[in-house]
């Protein structure tokens, strides 16, 4: 399968306080036409940042090293029209909260079809109509008229949907999905991942999906790969995760979760917080906080390597491999 | 003999003032019509999504909102109305404390948590300074704070260290019982669950009662023993928290429950319609 | 490092927003602005000591006579020395605002507060009140009470502080009641801290830096309006020297070749409210900040 966006070795470091710190470490990541891949972390973890560097959205003074290249074009180095037609027919970026991304001066109708007369120059009355269609497809109803409310009159979940329907406008290749449904209602946050999925589907798009919540990421995509510090920890396919982990991190995030179908007298919960890659000390980022750390954990940054059927950063999973869920936890 | 209940609440309602889209002067009920009771050291969730009336039910057992009709009783008092004038507002203070969900505006940027906690102390208790440290001091421990977070001020904590010092400020005033509303939902799964072991240990060495308002599901299951399921302001369903899970009675409540991702879910099969049409009947 | 140091080490790892490389302080800017006033302020308290030449006397031999030794800036059109007029002319034209300053906030902070805290019919009263005195332009209302009491510094700074009550209180208003809207308050509040001790321990410390950048800026105005003032001969009466004056007192001179007096005291006053105009953008910036 050729793959449709590539990142390799990609490091990003941005200014904090006058320094120059690293947020994201020897990122490497492939996505197939259609495919669609979760980014799984907490705070520091680096998921959103690895999406802005897909989107070209890194904020000014960021440095990159290493390669991001999309339909074989180098992503990093594009520049006017290519970026234009990159950021319109390549990518398009869903945020989390859909109000801090519209303009509330501006119709939905006119939020919708800027980009389509604009980029796509195409005549009004299409892009009304294509508008129109897309809102129908979102599950928006009475879209004629939703075409001339302004975005205060749309409930949250109704303004993600407009966004949905707007980043499908271009038709795009790609769609990055930045915690769209973390700022709604679980109900809501059902509905527009169905939409979401079925629309991919229909129109063949590729989907990175960057959450923090592992299982709603392993239910909707294809391979996730669990984020920590910067870097990618853990790759390998979504039903495979929580059976199978290949990385103590992600064997732990699991266990932290409280479960819907029972109760535990304690949570297993992980000792010490979540840390950015400038946080991180030397070797594995996570070894402070792992209960199967050794020393030669800290000795070297350890190396993403194929673990079949995945890919892991853990240097000791082939020993700790399956025990890593071990313990059950009581019901009541 | 039975204890009898340290909340009870009867028949509340909180009706706002509005306008429709016409500029017509209309009627907003936010809750409608709730009773509910909960035992000392027990536990009650208040699950709902956006509009549930959730967040309102909690502001007005804080005594930050007056309810429209229906009693509020605390502790053997009646609390039905938000007091009037701080010496009553701090008695309230010792049977009802609250913790909000944003970590980040939850405390004064500009107090040192030591100074926070200090406040509260006095506030509740006249003692001297040596009093006030130790109190202090012991507070952070039960919450797990060291000696430098309690120098502190809230730009030197990460969001699960001030929710931890926001839990303290409440405990101050040991009160009887405690709302969290939403106050994990802000948090990193990893910091959450260290905070959920923080509630069930404070829980076991205070007998506190918990009042938890709520979205997520898997965090009602772990931290109550009750709960009550609204949507629209009025009470859809209510039971041992086990109970309204795994043998759901309202068609809202299943909706809810299938709404949560896990293994083998599927958007797709999820029939919001129908589920919210069934409530709409059932009502 | 150890589990417990992981944990304390820092605060929450920094998220994009945080990263923006903004000026911490002052900046450069802010430092030249303070830098350049305090000089001119230390100038016209010190200066006189210093240099003691008469601003009053009237030399008429003198009259716009240029720069010589002992008299760097040359003479006005009464023959009195430049530099010394400029610099006991500071005293009136930099001290004068401070007063309408002190008055504005003041009163605008007291509305501000109550009405902010107290809310209900009584913030809805005050906020029309704060409404209905933008209508009355702080200098109109300083021409309307030189009018009544007569020329002078006192009259006309009150009138002015007046004028600039609503616009110092609606800042104060908006920036405490974002501050009361946030859960803390709130929790204070359940906790059964009294409305007072809320307003004084908690809002006022964390509203300071908007109310000082709103008094940096009144200040720049104050001194635009108090020189004006003065230039149409309502304010600081001649022959007591102030920037305003003598930017008046310098046209005649102006108009026949010789434009030094209105000139250099122009200078003086754009330069002094410009470093004030640049103070308080980064003290507003500051606040932001927080």
């Amino acid at each position: 399968m050729t793959s449709l966006l590539t990142i390799e070795g990609l490091t990003v470091t941005l200014p904090v306080a006058g320094k120059r710190k690293p947020v994201l470490r020897d990122i490497n990541l492939e996505i197939g036409a259609g495919e669609a891949v979760g980014l799984v972390g907490e705070s520091g973890s680096g998921k959103s940042m690895t999406a802005r560097s897909i989107g070209r959205l890194l904020p000014p003074g960021a440095q990159t090293s290493g390669s991001i290249t999309f339909d074989g074009k180098p992503v990093l180095e594009l520049k006017g029209s290519d970026l234009r037609s990159y950021r319109t027919e390549g990518v398009a970026m869903i945020f989390q909260d859909p109000r801090a991304h519209t303009n509330p001066v501006r119709s939905v109708g006119d939020f919708l079809t800027e980009a389509m007369r604009t980029n796509m120059g195409m005549k009004s009355s299409a892009a009304d109509a294509r508008a129109v269609e897309l809102l129908e497809s979102v599950g928006i109803d009475d879209p004629k008229r939703r075409m001339q409310q302004y975005p205060h009159q749309l409930s949250g979940g109704m303004l993600q949907r407009v966004m949905i329907a707007s980043a499908l406008a271009v038709r795009p290749r790609l769609i990055l999905a930045d915690e769209p449904t973390t700022a709604l209602d679980v109900t809501t946050q059902a509905e527009v991942m169905a939409i979401l999925d079925t629309l991919r589907r229909e129109h063949g798009v590729a989907l990175v999906f960057i959450t923090h919540d592992l299982e709603l990421a392993a239910a909707v995509c294809d391979r996730t790969d669990v984020m920590y510090a910067g870097s990618i920890m853990e790759q390998q396919s979504s039903d495979a995760l929580d059976r199978d982990p290949l990385h103590p991190y992600t064997a732990a995030l699991v266990q932290a979760r409280p479960s819907i179908s029972s109760t535990s007298d304690r949570l297993a919960a992980i000792p010490g917080r979540p840390v950015s890659a400038f946080e991180a000390p030397n070797g594995c980022a996570f070894a402070p906080r792992c209960r199967f750390a050794v020393a030669e954990c800290s000795a070297g940054t350890p190396p993403l390597v194929a673990v079949e059927p995945g890919l892991s950063r853990c240097i000791r999973i082939d020993s700790i491999r399956g025990t890593m869920t071990a313990g059950e936890v009581s019901n009541g | 003999m039975a204890n009898s209940p340290i909340v009870e609440v009867t028949n509340l309602r909180k009706v706002y003032p509005s306008k429709d889209d016409r500029g017509r002067r209309t009627d907003f009920v936010a809750v409608n019509d709730v009773s509910f009771t909960i035992e000392p050291g027990s536990s009650l969730a208040i699950v709902g999504e956006s509009g549930s009336g959730k967040t309102t039910i909690a502001r007005m057992l804080a005594g930050l909102e007056q309810p429209t009709s229906g009693s509020i009783m605390l502790a053997g008092k009646d609390r039905s109305k938000p007091e009037r004038g701080a010496k009553a507002r701090r008695q309230r203070g010792r049977d009802v404390q609250i913790v909000f969900q944003d970590p980040y505006t939850s405390l004064d940027r500009r107090q040192t948590v030591g100074d926070a906690l200090a406040e509260v102390v006095r506030l509740h208790f006249a003692q001297d300074k040596a009093s006030v440290q130790a109190r202090v001091n012991e507070l952070a421990e039960m919450v797990g704070l060291d000696a430098r977070m309690v120098a502190a001020r809230p730009k030197g904590l990460s969001g699960g260290q001030r929710q931890r010092v926001a839990i303290a400020r409440a405990l101050a005033a040991e009160p009887k019982v405690l709302i969290l509303d939403e106050s994990v939902a802000a948090l990193d799964v990893s910091i959450q669950a260290q905070v959920l072991n923080l509630l069930a240990d404070i829980r076991e060495a205070t007998g506190i009662t918990y009042v938890l308002i709520s979205h997520d599901l898997a965090v009602v299951r772990q931290l109550t023993r009750d709960a009550i399921v609204m949507r629209q302001g009025a009470v859809v369903e209510h039971g041992t928290t086990a109970d309204v899970l795994d043998h759901s009675q309202s068609a809202y409540t299943r909706l809810l429950r299938d709404s949560v991702p896990g293994p083998g879910w599927d958007p797709h099969s999820i029939d919001r319609a129908a589920a919210l049409a069934a409530t709409e009947s059932s009502n | 490092m150890s589990i417990l140091e992981v944990q304390s080490a820092s605060p929450e790892p920094i998220e994009y927003d945080d990263v923006k490389g903004q000026r911490k302080g002052l900046g450069l800017t802010g430092w030249i602005a303070v830098a350049v006033l305090s000089v001119m302020v230390l100038i016209t308290v010190f200066g006189p000591m210093l240099y003691t030449v008469d601003p009053d006397n009237i030399s008429l031999m003198d009259t716009f006579g240029p720069p010589q030794p002992g008299h760097p800036l040359g003479f006005d059109g009464q023959g009195r020395d430049l530099l010394a007029r400029l610099v006991v002319g500071g005293r009136t034209s930099l001290l004068g605002p401070v007063i309408v300053v002190i008055i504005s906030t003041l009163l605008g902070a007291l509305l501000a507060f109550s009405a902010a805290w107290i809310g209900g019919t009584y913030d809805t009263v005050v906020s029309r009140f704060i409404d209905t005195m933008f209508a009355f332009p702080g200098l109109l209302l300083a021409i309307i009470a030189v009018a009544i009491f007569g020329p002078g510094l006192m009259a006309a700074s009150i009138a002015l502080a007046i004028g600039y009550t609503p616009f110092v209180a609606r800042i104060i208003r908006s920036a405490v009641l974002r501050e009361r809207n946030l859960p803390y308050v709130s929790a204070l509040t359940v906790q059964g801290l009294g409305g007072l001790n809320i307003s004084i321990r908690h809002l006022l410390p964390n509203v300071a830096g908007i109310i000082i950048a709103a008094a940096t800026l009144s200040y720049g105005y104050a001194l635009i309006d108090l020189a004006a003032l003065s230039f149409i001969g309502l304010g600081v009466q001649p022959p007591q020297s102030d920037w305003g004056v003598m930017v008046a007192e310098g046209i005649p001179g102006l108009l026949s070749g010789y434009p030094q007096e209105s000139l250099y005291a122009g200078l003086c006053i754009i330069i002094a409210v410009g470093a004030v105009n640049l103070l308080g953008d980064r003290f507003a910036a500051m606040a932001e900040e927080e």
